[in-house]
């Protein structure tokens, strides 16, 4: 891909496949793998990133007789998951102003329809 | 690396961890989480994941930079990296999991020591009685230089009345023997004596210290 991965971009995605619902390690990766060519080994050090810095709790489920960790989006995980969508679009939309030769009425119409998309904050 | 498989890749995951100093809490925490990727992704696709997750040794890398810890950066890996990967990975053949621990290390020696007495000491016995045996005889032969030295003098003396001349000779010859004798005699026993004491001391503080090195372990698990 010619487009690096930020940690940042890193953080905010797994935030917001926790924030889905509660899930584990595997899961995590499938998912992530999904939209980014990231290795399984990278995303380890952001769950353990996350949970330092307390966005992210672990509970420990059992599962076929054998442990499995779950994740689960804290409330400060949940407000900076919000920050991150917001700086995101930000970003989205002066990249697209320029990559994608969207003129300023597109983006403002386009960037209306997304925010509306974006998942609600209990 | 291809046919990498769970236990092989974990192995060689902890043993870098451990290596790089990190704790045993953060260690077994790493270890949980690859471990979990692994049973998720089924038996059947467990190289697969390990192709996922990449060279171990990175991965090692990356967890101990992120938990801050230093040192694990040795010079010889570069080396190795640098000159020949396939040597290297040939040489640090990834250790079983039934691999004798360090703090083990001392009991599995002492087991070693003591089951193979059976062959080591009759050999020991055997060596020993030689040496002995050769010391003695040496003695015994430098000894016998000296009776022939006072057989001379005797002889000589004996000799002197009939034919002076050839009686001084033979008491000569026998005053010679007797200082030969003498002067052999006294400072080889003193060397092999002092040959002995040496061996058995390393001998025995050999012993002492395998088995003082076992009972410490003991302590220190049974403390930890």
């Amino acid at each position: 891909m010619s487009f690096p991965i930020s940690a940042g971009l890193l953080d905010s995605m797994v935030l917001a496949v926790v924030s889905r619902e509660d899930t584990y390690g595997y899961e995590i990766t499938q998912t992530m793998r999904k939209a980014l060519d990231v290795s399984e080994s990278t995303l380890y050090p952001v769950l353990k990133r996350l949970q330092k810095s307390q966005m992210l709790e672990t509970y420990d489920k059992e599962y076929m007789g054998r442990n499995r960790r779950y994740y689960h989006v804290t409330t400060k995980g949940a407000a900076q998951l919000s920050d991150y969508r917001s700086e995101w679009l930000d970003h989205k939309q002066k990249v697209d102003s320029i990559l994608l030769n969207d003129t300023a009425d597109n983006t403002l119409t386009k960037n209306k329809e997304e925010e509306e998309l974006l998942p609600q904050e209990a | 690396m291809g046919t990498m498989k769970r236990l092989e890749y974990m192995t060689i995951l902890r043993q870098k961890l451990v290596d790089g100093g990190l704790g045993n809490d953060e260690i077994n925490d790493a270890l949980e989480f690859y471990e979990e990727l692994f049973l998720d992704g089924g038996y059947e696709n467990e190289e697969k994941t390990a192709q996922n997750l990449g060279d171990p040794e990175k991965l090692a890398q990356q967890i101990l930079a992120e938990n801050g810890a230093v040192g694990f950066v040795k010079p010889e890996y570069k080396m190795e990296d640098a000159v020949d990967n396939r040597g290297a990975q040939q040489s640090q053949q990834p250790q079983p999991d039934y691999d004798i621990a360090p703090d083990n290390r001392n009991t599995a020696l002492l087991i070693i020591v003591i089951v193979s007495a059976i062959v080591w000491f009759p050999t020991l016995i055997g060596l020993l009685a030689g040496a002995v045996a050769l010391a003695i005889g040496l003695a015994a032969g430098i000894f016998s230089i000296g009776c022939a030295g006072v057989g001379a003098l005797v002889v000589g003396a004996v000799t002197t009345f009939q034919a002076p001349p050839v009686g001084i000779l033979t008491m000569g010859v026998g005053l010679f023997l007797i200082g030969l004798g003498v002067l052999l005699f006294i400072p080889f026993c003193k060397f092999a004596v002092g040959l002995f004491k040496k061996f058995f001391t390393w001998l025995i503080g050999g012993l002492r210290k395998l088995f003082y090195n076992v009972q410490n372990n003991k302590a220190v698990n049974e403390n930890g």
